[in-house]
């Protein structure tokens, strides 16, 4: 044989060995769990270190993990791929904003008789039911929207409208503040709180409700602090988050997904109260209210079931429901939990659990998305002045239901 | 570190087996298609192959088994006739080389393309899908969805003749300025002696720079309160009272005029392209025509118009070609500047709305119809471009 003949004999052995290694050792395919999520990068080590304390529980020996971070939009085109293809993840660990959709597509599967629900806050189990159906175990409780004040700015957070506003126009200029108050003006989901204290909410049941005059007086109140300049003229997620970061504005509208940034950002600078009560209506803002949950995939049966339960209850028990609260400060899911030390001696989380107690679940219908996208355009039209809000209201309404009937056509 | 290189080896591996396959196999029907064994071995190999496949790989039952042994011998048996009754060993080596490139181009462009046309015609959407995801089927629909393209809007408040206009009068403003703008840069830089490596570079930038990072970077400057132009309108109104009796100010650029600050960002974006393109061109065409026009007395207008635009059409048409498609296409710009969750419709073009129809609304078959449309209008566009242009004409010949 010649050299050449030689050398692509010993290409083509290495090239088979290369192909036939693996990349690890197997093992029992029923014992290794593929754990998907889309957190913040610095929830990932709590998650990780849960993990890692169950594999290490006795008779989980040679249980394997798998966790995998996506953002939140490419999770959810990946795990429908996923699930089309038939290769899903076990577990998902996500938001409800998806689950509806997850659910009609089947695949996720219920979890009614899987676990004991009871154990869990009412309104976060509600923000993943659909039809008498539950779709995913609450991991945490909140995901709602609530004000964090700068307290070098602002000593007290106001505990009405009359009260921000009378910050607004006096002290605040005089600390050289452009503006008083960000929060995301392009994201209808900061227009609930002050919709539901006008008494209004976006959705009745599956059927949209935005032609109301709840609606009407919740965007002429957001054109008012415009006007008035208390907040900024165009303000999204990062330009409101940097305006609170750097100290420009005192006050901001966030979910509590930020509580532990703003923490590090700001220290004990750091205040945490419930959005200001409407002076107008005598009413609290009302935020929707969720969580981040397990989902299910629905090809999950037998022992793997059995092993994935085990994991999502070990994950949610008390000792870990009150450690997620510590390290992340977010609120726990668990009734139980909501009463431990931790939670009732942090001043911050004390007032993200007040927060929730005035908030409406987060609807898991797919219709919301709908609304969403019928009222974000029409809304900033009205913000920049080039439409009326009556007229916008109305179209809103139409919008959404246009929209709802082509999705389901 | 180590397993995810490992894991890329494996599949350089595996592609690397695959591409070698193809070839022993096409060599083998090459050479070997005269001997009498030819066409009964070939059937066996493909018979023994697939009952090693069906037996290693599935739990099949033993009919299965034989219906696939059968089908791999049946198939190969006419691939092996039709090699040695009419191919006959010709075109070996250009059909070898080409085939890996074809078998990828097939598998990465003409089947999606494919799949497209048959989502088109049938009906994928939220309430159908895991209809499809378990059992395969998906309801034939016909022209519905064509006809629905044409009739009813992705989007709430602008029609599919509006979003088509207005996507070719994006495609044409950005385009325009794209290659006036870099014609312009490119001259220059042409004309310049010194430093000229250091001022492409300082072109390029916006070009090589990651395309999120710019926009974004962009889109901030845009802000109404803290952004760069605004607070340069703002002081220049200040100083000149004049200016600011004509009604300059400061701008709501992103909730007024979202379309004009989409198609400011991508000139930005797209000029320094073109001026690459270009001034390849420009320095490609010989000094000695110039030199020729000079002692003919030709003005500089008269050098550019005979001697400079002629000479980079074969440069110009192409790029011009790609930029179009490119504008045509660019999601990018619209969907950091105006929110990624949807943001407002006054900057939507055809493929803004159709990305919201299929991942916002789940239309999955309304979308497939919708960009076959698209296709469509950018075939026959680009078509008629290089027709009229001449683009692919040699100039010199």
């Amino acid at each position: 044989m010649t050299t050449r003949g030689r050398l692509s004999l010993l290409l083509a052995a290495g090239l088979c060995g290369l192909a036939a290694c693996r990349q690890a050792p197997p093992g029992d395919p029923d014992r290794r769990i593929v754990v998907w999520e889309h957190d913040d990068a610095s929830v990932a080590p709590y998650i990780d270190s849960v993990l890692a304390a169950f594999c290490k529980l006795p008779g989980n020996e040679g249980v394997s993990i798998v966790r995998t971070h996506y953002h939140t939009e490419d999770m959810r085109q990946q795990f429908q791929t996923a699930s089309i293809a038939g290769n899903p993840p076990d577990l998902l660990l996500s938001a409800s904003d998806a689950a509806g959709i997850y659910a009609i597509s089947g695949f996720i599967q219920p979890v009614d008789g899987l676990f004991d629900l009871s154990r869990y806050n009412p309104a976060v189990v509600a923000a993943i039911t659909q039809d008498g159906k539950t779709w995913g175990v609450p991991v945490t409780n909140g995901n709602h929207l609530m004000l964090f004040y700068n307290k070098r700015l602002a000593p007290r957070p106001p505990r009405t409208t009359d009260e921000l506003f009378a910050f607004c126009s006096g002290r605040a200029p005089k600390l050289g503040l452009g503006h008083c108050l960000a929060f995301h003006l392009g994201e209808p989901y900061w227009l609930v709180p002050w919709l539901g204290a006008f008494g209004g909410w976006p959705m009745a049941g599956r059927v949209p409700t935005l032609d109301t005059s709840a609606m009407r007086q919740a965007v002429e109140f957001m054109l008012e602090l415009k006007r008035r300049g208390f907040i900024p003229g165009e303000c999204d997620y990062n330009g409101m988050d940097a305006l609170f970061k750097e100290s420009k504005v005192a006050f901001i509208i966030n979910g509590d997904w930020a509580i532990s940034t703003y923490e590090r950002q700001l220290g004990a600078a750091l205040g945490v109260a419930m959005i200001p009560k409407l002076s107008r209506t005598g009413r609290w803002p009302v935020p929707m209210v969720s969580g981040k949950y397990f989902m299910l995939s629905s090809r999950l049966q037998g022992r793997k079931l059995a092993l994935v339960k085990r994991l999502v209850e070990f994950y949610t028990d008390e000792e870990n429901q009150v450690g997620q609260a510590r390290a992340l400060k977010r609120l726990p899911a668990l009734a139980r939990a909501n009463s431990a030390r931790t939670i009732q001696d942090d001043p911050n989380l004390r007032a993200s659990l007040d927060q929730i107690l005035v908030g409406k679940p987060l609807p898991m219908a797919t219709e919301l998305r709908a609304v969403w996208d019928a009222m974000r355009p029409l809304f900033g039209k009205v913000l920049s002045g080039q439409m009326g809000v009556d007229e916008a209201v109305r179209r809103m309404q139409a919008d959404a239901e246009t929209k709802i009937r082509e999705m389901k056509e | 570190m180590i397993s995810s290189l490992l894991q890329v080896a494996r599949f350089v591996a595996l592609l690397a087996l695959a591409v070698a396959a193809l070839e022993g196999y096409l060599h083998y029907h090459f050479t070997c298609y005269g001997r009498r064994w030819f066409v009964p071995a070939s059937a066996a190999a493909a018979a023994a192959l697939a009952c090693a496949a069906a037996l290693l790989f599935t739990g099949r039952t033993a009919g299965q088994v034989l219906c696939s042994v059968l089908s791999a011998a049946a198939v190969e048996a006419v691939a092996a006739l039709v090699f040695s009754h009419v191919v006959r060993g010709r075109h070996g080596l250009p059909v070898m080389l080409l085939a890996p490139g074809l078998i990828g181009l097939g598998l990465l462009i003409a089947y999606p393309l494919a799949f497209e046309v048959y989502l088109a015609f049938h009906d994928l959407k939220l309430t159908t899908i895991m209809v499809w995801s378990r059992t395969g089927y998906i309801p034939f629909v016909g022209f519905k969805h064509f006809v629905k393209v044409f009739t009813a809007s992705p989007l709430a408040s602008v029609t599919f003749w509006q979003l088509l206009g207005r996507t070719l009068w994006w495609t044409f403003i950005n385009v325009f300025f794209h290659v006036t703008g870099g014609f312009g840069l490119a001259m220059l830089l042409n004309s310049v002696r010194r430093f000229r490596g250091i001022y492409r570079t300082l072109l390029v930038i916006p070009w090589a720079m990651p395309q999120v990072v710019a926009i974004l970077a962009m889109r901030g400057e845009f802000h109404y309160d803290y952004g760069f132009v605004n607070i340069m309108l703002g002081r220049l109104a200040g100083h000149l009272p004049w200016l600011a009796g004509w009604g300059l100010g400061p701008v709501q650029w992103l909730g007024r005029h979202a379309l004009l600050t989409c198609t400011i960002i991508n000139v930005w974006l797209g000029i320094p392209f073109m001026m690459v393109v270009i001034l390849g061109g420009l320095q490609s065409i010989s000094q000695s025509y110039y030199d020729a026009a000079a002692i003919d007395g030709a003005s500089a207008w008269q050098r550019l118009r005979l001697i400079t635009l002629p000479l980079i059409r074969p440069v110009l048409a192409p790029a011009v070609t790609l930029g179009a498609v490119w504008t045509f296409n660019n999601i990018n710009v619209i969907y950091l500047v105006t929110g990624q969750a949807g943001g407002s419709e006054d900057a939507d073009i055809l493929v803004s709305a159709l990305y919201k129809a299929a991942f916002t609304f789940y239309r999955y078959s309304y979308s497939a119809a919708l960009a076959l449309v698209i296709f469509a209008v950018l075939f026959v566009c680009s078509f008629l471009w290089l027709r009229f242009s001449k683009g692919s004409e040699s100039v010199y010949g």
